[in-house]
């Protein structure tokens, strides 16, 4: 993950390194928002991701003096991020579908969307999906994760860690069909998250 | 025009971050968590500092106690020739003295015993002095101490050996 900005970030991780409260207060500010998104769309939930950021930055500059690629420090705090994510996602105690009992056919449909859907809509709609199929697309589609990074992570099976990865495309396709965002309606529906 | 999910979510990955989070509230939970860290760091600071000054202070105090203790022994004779002569001229007396009363047998040593006992004391005092004058330099005070524990010394040394001869004369009457 790179962000693009003004400043020489690596002179401000060096006087983090040095415990400088404005340049941690600075890292801050140009890494929280996206690393809020990724911690809410990996959680479903709000509080939870306001704890995992919080978490993870404090992690981030009390061990800040570990990290050597000074270039690479966006890439680590969001490891640090999904990783504490998934320490919150681990305590609901998740139960990953094997293949066998998805319906394929089902899986195959909604797998295409309009291009013109509104992004701010689909990052809502990723919130709504099952604990299970949720964190996998995130990993997969967002983070770049590969199928056996997943399941590592997750301690499944790389076959499920793909189905479940199927599974969550065709909710979310299913999702947007069933809502008006496909042709940019930005309002954000108030239905209660789709089971699994 | 349709697109696979995937490709959707790729293409569209930075415009997905787009809510907005509680920035103040969430940074204030992380300073106030910092803060105590930064406190470490400061006391590790003050404990750092603290050793190096007692690394510091005891380095001075042993190169000032053997740069003390390498000082020249200061006589009176180092004063001044005058002092030194007058104090060897005053120790050859003494020791002429000494050479005098000869060696003391153990019934003269029981009988002036107030008198060796007030050489000494006398003894301890010269001592005194002569490391005053070591650690505090030349002063008119001390220069004459030295020089009266001389003419003291003497003056005990003649009683001393007054009162041995009035004994030997008193033994030889009594034994005539």
């Amino acid at each position: 993950m790179k962000i693009s900005f003004g400043i020489n970030e690596v002179k401000l991780i060096r006087l983090c390194k040095k415990g400088d409260s404005k340049a941690q207060f600075r890292l801050y500010k140009l890494y929280s928002k996206a690393m809020f998104n990724i911690a809410i769309r990996m959680t479903g939930n709000r509080a939870e991701a306001e704890d995992v950021v919080q978490d993870a930055f404090i992690k981030a500059f009390t061990e800040i003096e570990k990290l050597n690629n000074e270039n690479a420090f966006g890439g680590w705090l969001k490891r640090i991020v999904i990783n504490r994510s998934l320490d919150e996602i681990k305590k609901r105690k998740i139960n990953y579908l094997e293949i066998d009992s998805i319906n394929e056919k089902q899986i195959n449909s909604y797998y295409e969307i309009e291009e013109e859907t509104d992004p701010e809509a689909v990052h809502h709609l990723i919130k709504k999906l099952p604990d299970g199929a949720r964190e996998i697309l995130v990993l997969r589609a967002l983070e770049g994760y590969k199928h056996a990074e997943i399941a590592e992570k997750l301690k499944i099976s790389e076959s499920t860690a793909k189905t479940q990865f199927f599974r969550a495309k065709h909710l979310l396709g299913k999702l947007i069909k069933d809502s008006d965002y496909e042709i940019g309606n930005r309002k954000i529906p108030q239905e209660k998250q789709i089971k699994a | 025009m349709k697109l696979e999910i995937e490709k959707y979510l790729r293409k569209n990955r930075l415009r997905l971050d787009a809510e907005n989070h509680n920035e103040d509230k969430i940074w204030k939970e992380i300073e106030g968590k910092l803060k105590p860290e930064r406190k470490n760091g400061e006391n590790w600071f003050w404990k750092i500092a603290a050793v190096f000054l007692l690394g510091v202070l005891s380095t001075y105090i042993v190169v000032k106690e053997s740069s003390d203790k390498q000082v020249v022994i200061i006589t009176l004779a180092d004063i001044s020739e005058d002092l030194g002569k007058k104090e060897a001229d005053l120790k050859l007396v003494v020791d002429k003295k000494w050479s005098e009363i000869g060696p003391l047998s153990q019934s003269d040593k029981l009988q002036f015993q107030f008198l060796l006992d007030e050489l000494q004391e006398l003894d301890g005092i010269y001592e005194l002095y002569e490391n005053d004058l070591q650690e505090h330099g030349v002063n008119e005070q001390t220069i004459q101490v030295l020089l009266d524990y001389y003419e003291k010394k003497i003056r005990i040394l003649n009683r001393l050996s007054l009162e041995i001869e009035k004994q030997k004369s008193h033994e030889n009457k009594t034994t005539i």
